[in-house]
C-alpha cells in the first residue's frame, strides 16, 4: 500500500523527488525544498492518498551534511490509516515554505521546529519561539548545543501586541455600541482588558498561560504560551540509552503513565522487529487500558470541578484510588510506573491480581454510574456544557485533533481500530462518538470509553495464561543470572546490554499508539548506536491546544475554563 | 409548552436523583487516613529508597551505569587483589525511583527498600554513603566455593 502511495507521489512530483523509501510500512519521500508545498498539497488533496491529518512536523539535525536539517512532515489518512512522510533537506538558514495554509496544525508544529532547530519557515503567520523562552539564545536540539548549558531568561513574553489590544475591536470584528457617546480612538482601548489566565492557575491544570483580551466577560481574542514545563525530553533522550528513557516517558503524560510506557516500547520494538510473548502482549493491553481509565477519571473529574461540580471529582478520585492500589502492588509505584521494558515488562502480575482488579473495576463502574446519574441530564451541567467549545469535524481534523476530542465531533477514528497494534485487533470493543464536538459530548465520550476500556481489561484478564513475559531475543533481554555467572558469553552479553545499551538498527520509524488523549507517536531516528539519534514525541494534546484560541473566541471566561478542562491538556506532555 | 414542562420535570428529577446519591454517601465511612499516625500497608514491590547491601556488592558499577540520572557514585582504589571500594553513595536528590539499577545487579544486593519518609532540611543529607572504611568487593564465585567447603 505504501509503495503505491509512493508511486502516486513520484508520478505527480516527477524530477523533484530525491529519494523514496517504505521502511516499516510507512511511505517516506524526500523532495527538493521548492517542491515541498506542492507535494504536501498533493498528498492532502489527492483522492487516492487523502492524508487529511497532519500529525507532526519534525526536525532532525545532521551537522556533517551541507544541507544540514531534515524537515519532515508526517501525515496520516484517516480513511485508510496510512502514514506518509514528506521530507526535505535544507541548509542552515535556508527557509522552508510553510504548510500552515494547508493545515492549521502546522502552525505550532513549525514553530517548534523553528524554535529548537532554527529552521525558518517563509510566510508563516506567527513565527515565534514556542517551547523555550523568547530570550533564549541558540537552538536547543541542534547537535552542537551542549546539553548541560542552561540560560537565564527573565522577562515574560508579551503575548498580545499593543496593536492587538488597541485595535482589538476592529481587528476581531466587534463593533461597540457607543451610539450615545463620542469616543476618541485612544479611549476605546481602555474598555478592553487583558487578563492572564495562568501560568499557575488551578483551572489550567498545569503550567500554561493564556493572555485574553476581554470585553466584559467575553473573550474577543487570546493567545497562549506554553513551555513552562519544558524538560528537554527529546534532548535528554539523545543522551540516554533506549532503556533509560522509559522512566522519562512516565513524566510525559503523568496521568496515564502506563499507556505512555507501552507506547514507547512498542515504537522501539517496531524498529527492532521484536515479538514479545503473548502474555506480555496481553498484560500490555491490560495496563494501557487501565491507564486510559485513570486518565479519563481525572479528566472528567477535573472538568466537572471547573464547572463547579466538586463531589463528582471525589467520587472519581476515590475510584481511581482503588485502581492505583492495584497498580502500586503491580509495579511498586502509583504515578511514575516505568512498568514496561523493551522486550518485556518490569515484573509479572502478582498473585491475586485478577481478583483485586475485578473488585476495583467494580468500584470504578459504580462511580461512573453515580457520576453519570448526577450530571448527564443535570440542568446546570447541560447549560454549562452543551454547545460550549464546539468544533466541526473538518476543523478538528484540520487542527490535527485525535482521540476522544476528535471522536466527540463524530469522527469514529481510533488508532486501535484504524491501524491496530499490539494485538488490539483481537479485542472486541466499540468506539463511542459524539455529535457536536462540545464539552458535553467530550465528557460523555470519555465516560463511554471508560466502559469500553473496562470491557477490554476484562477480556484481557480472561485470556491471561501463564508464560514468559520477556522476549527471548538476546539483543534486548538480559540473560538469566546463572548464565551470567557460568558462561563467558552470558556475562559479556549482560555487561554489553548495560554498558552499551540496547542497539537499535539504524534507520527511522514511527511507532504509534492510542494514548489517553489521542494518537501518541514516537518518531525515532537511530544511527545504530546505543543511544537514539533523535526521538520526536507526537503528544496528542499539542495540536489540540493550538486551536484553543479559536475555540474560545467569543465565549465567556468561565466557558473557556470549561473548554480547557474538557480538552484534557497535560502540560507535561504538551511541553515535554 | 411541552418542552417547558419536561424541562422543569427534568431539572427537578435530576436534582432529586443527585441528592439521593449524596445522601447515600453521607452514611458511608470516610476513606481518609490520619497520616502519619495511621499508615497503609506497603505492597511487597513498593519502590522506596534504594538500599545497597554492601557486603554482597561486587562493585561492578553496572547499577551506576544503568541509572538514567547518574545518581550512584562508586569509587575504587587499587588493582587486582588490592582492589577496594572506597565509596558507594546514592544521591536521593536525583533518584527517580525507577528501579533500573536493581535489574542488572549480578548479586541482587541493590534493592528498592520500603523506606520513604526521610525528609531532611539540607540537600547534602540526602546523599547516603554506604561505605565507611574501604571494603573488599564481594566475589560470588569465591563465596560459593567457601560455602561448599564449609558444607
Ligand atoms: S532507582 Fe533509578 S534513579 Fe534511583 S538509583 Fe536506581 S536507577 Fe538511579
Ligand atoms: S550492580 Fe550490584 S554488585 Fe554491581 S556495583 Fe551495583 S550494587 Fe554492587
Amino acid at each position: 500500500m505504501s509503495r503505491r502511495a509512493l508511486e502516486h507521489i513520484a508520478s505527480e512530483i516527477g524530477a523533484d523527488v530525491v529519494e523514496t523509501s517504505d521502511e516499516l510500512g510507512d511511505a517516506s519521500v524526500t523532495v527538493r525544498p521548492s517542491a515541498l508545498h506542492r507535494t504536501l498539497e498533493f498528498c492532502r488533496d489527492d483522492p487516492r492518498l487523502r492524508c487529511d491529518l497532519l500529525l507532526d512536523v519534525i526536525g532532525v539535525d545532521y551537522p556533517d551534511r551541507a544541507e544540514r536539517f531534515d524537515v519532515i512532515y508526517s501525515m496520516r489518512s484517516l480513511s485508510t490509516g496510512e502514514r506518509v512522510r514528506v521530507k526535505t533537506r535544507v541548509a542552515d538558514g535556508e527557509p522552508v515554505s510553510t504548510a500552515s495554509d494547508l493545515w492549521n496544525s502546522a502552525n505550532w508544529a513549525e514553530r517548534e521546529v523553528y524554535d529548537l532547530y532554527g529552521v525558518p519557515f517563509s510566510d508563516h503567520p506567527d513565527l515565534r519561539r514556542i517551547l523555550t523562552h523568547h530570550e533564549f539564545k541558540g537552538h536547543a536540539l541542534r547537535k552542537d548545543y551542549p546539553i548541560e548549558k542552561g540560560q537565564m531568561c527573565y522577562v515574560p513574553e508579551k503575548l498580545l501586541t499593543d496593536e492587538e489590544i488597541r485595535f482589538g475591536p476592529q481587528l476581531y470584528g466587534r463593533t461597540m455600541d457607543r451610539s450615545d457617546a463620542v469616543v476618541e480612538e485612544e479611549e476605546i482601548s481602555s474598555d478592553y482588558l487583558t487578563v492572564n489566565l495562568g501560568p499557575s492557575h488551578p483551572a489550567t491544570h498545569g503550567a500554561l498561560r493564556i493572555e485574553a483580551l476581554l470585553d466584559g466577560e467575553t473573550i474577543i481574542h487570546s493567545k497562549s504560551e506554553i513551555g513552562y514545563l519544558h524538560r528537554c525530553f527529546e534532548k535528554e533522550s539523545e543522551d540516554h540509552t533506549w532503556q533509560q528513557i522509559i522512566p522519562y516517558t512516565d513524566r510525559l503524560n503523568y496521568v496515564s503513565a502506563l499507556t505512555n510506557n507501552v507506547g514507547y516500547v512498542l515504537a522501539v520494538e517496531k524498529m527492532m522487529a521484536i515479538e514479545v510473548p503473548e502474555r506480555c502482549q496481553t498484560i500490555r493491553v491490560l495496563v494501557a487500558e487501565l491507564g486510559r481509565i485513570m486518565d479519563h477519571l481525572v479528566c472528567v473529574g477535573t472538568n466537572l470541578v471547573d464547572i463547579g461540580a466538586l463531589t463528582n471529582f471525589w467520587y472519581f478520585f476515590n475510584a481511581r484510588e482503588h485502581l492505583y492500589t492495584v497498580v502500586e502492588r503491580m509495579c511498586g509505584e502509583r504515578l511514575t510506573t516505568s512498568y514496561t521494558r523493551i522486550g518485556g515488562l518490569y515484573r509479572d502480575l502478582y498473585e491475586g491480581f485478577e481478583d483485586e482488579l475485578r473488585h476495583s473495576l467494580g468500584k470504578v463502574e459504580e462511580a461512573i454510574g453515580e457520576v453519570t446519574a448526577l450530571v448527564q441530564r443535570n440542568r446546570i451541567f447541560m447549560d454549562r456544557a452543551v454547545g460550549i467549545g464546539a468544533i466541526s469535524q473538518e476543523d478538528a481534523i484540520n487542527w490535527g485533533w485525535t482521540g476522544p476530542c476528535l471522536r466527540a465531533t463524530g469522527v469514529d477514528y481510533d488508532v486501535r481500530k484504524a491501524s491496530p497494534y499490539g494485538g488490539y485487533e483481537t479485542y472486541d470493543f466499540d468506539i463511542p462518538v459524539g455529535e457536536n464536538g462540545d464539552v458535553y459530548d467530550r465528557v460523555l465520550c470519555r465516560i463511554e470509553e471508560m466502559y469500553q476500556s473496562i470491557g477490554i481489561v476484562n477480556q484481557a484478564m480472561d485470556r491471561l495464561k501463564p508464560g514468559p513475559i520477556f522476549s527471548e531475543d538476546r539483543r534486548v533481554t538480559m540473560p538469566p543470572k546463572d548464565e551470567v555467572y557460568n558462561s563467558i558469553e552470558g556475562m559479556m552479553n549482560h555487561f554489553k546490554l548495560v554498558f552499551e545499551g540496547i542497539q537499535v538498527p539504524a534507520g527511522e520509524g514511527y511507532g504509534f499508539s492510542e494514548g489517553a488523549n489521542g494518537e501518541l507517536g514516537f518518531f525515532i531516528v537511530s544511527d545504530g548506536s546505543g543511544n537514539p539519534y533523535r526521538i520526536k514525541v507526537r503528544p496528542p494534546c499539542f495540536p489540540i491546544f493550538s486551536s484553543f484560541t479559536e475555540l474560545v473566541k467569543g465565549h465567556m471566561v468561565s466557558d473557556a475554563i470549561a473548554t480547557l478542562g474538557g480538552l484534557n491538556i497535560i502540560a507535561g506532555e504538551l511541553d515535554r | 409548552m411541552v418542552k417547558f414542562v419536561t424541562d422543569i420535570w427534568d431539572t427537578f428529577s435530576t436534582v432529586f436523583k443527585g441528592m439521593g446519591i449524596t445522601a447515600r454517601y453521607m452514611r458511608k465511612k470516610p476513606v481518609t487516613q490520619q497520616f502519619p499516625e495511621e499508615r497503609w500497608a506497603l505492597p511487597d514491590r513498593f519502590r522506596g529508597f534504594v538500599h545497597n547491601d554492601v557486603p554482597r556488592c561486587t562493585s561492578c558499577t553496572l547499577c551506576a551505569k544503568a541509572c538514567p540520572v547518574d545518581c550512584i557514585y562508586i569509587e575504587m582504589e587499587g588493582k587486582g587483589k588490592d582492589r577496594r571500594m572506597t565509596r558507594f553513595a546514592i544521591d536521593y536528590n536525583k533518584c527517580i525511583w525507577c528501579s533500573l539499577c536493581t535489574e542488572p545487579c549480578p548479586t541482587n544486593c541493590i534493592t528498592m527498600s520500603h523506606d520513604y519518609d526521610h525528609s531532611v532540611y539540607l540537600r547534602e543529607k540526602l546523599v547516603y554513603e554506604f561505605v565507611g572504611d574501604p571494603v573488599i568487593p564481594f566475589k560470588p564465585k569465591k563465596a560459593a566455593r567457601e560455602e561448599e567447603a564449609e558444607a
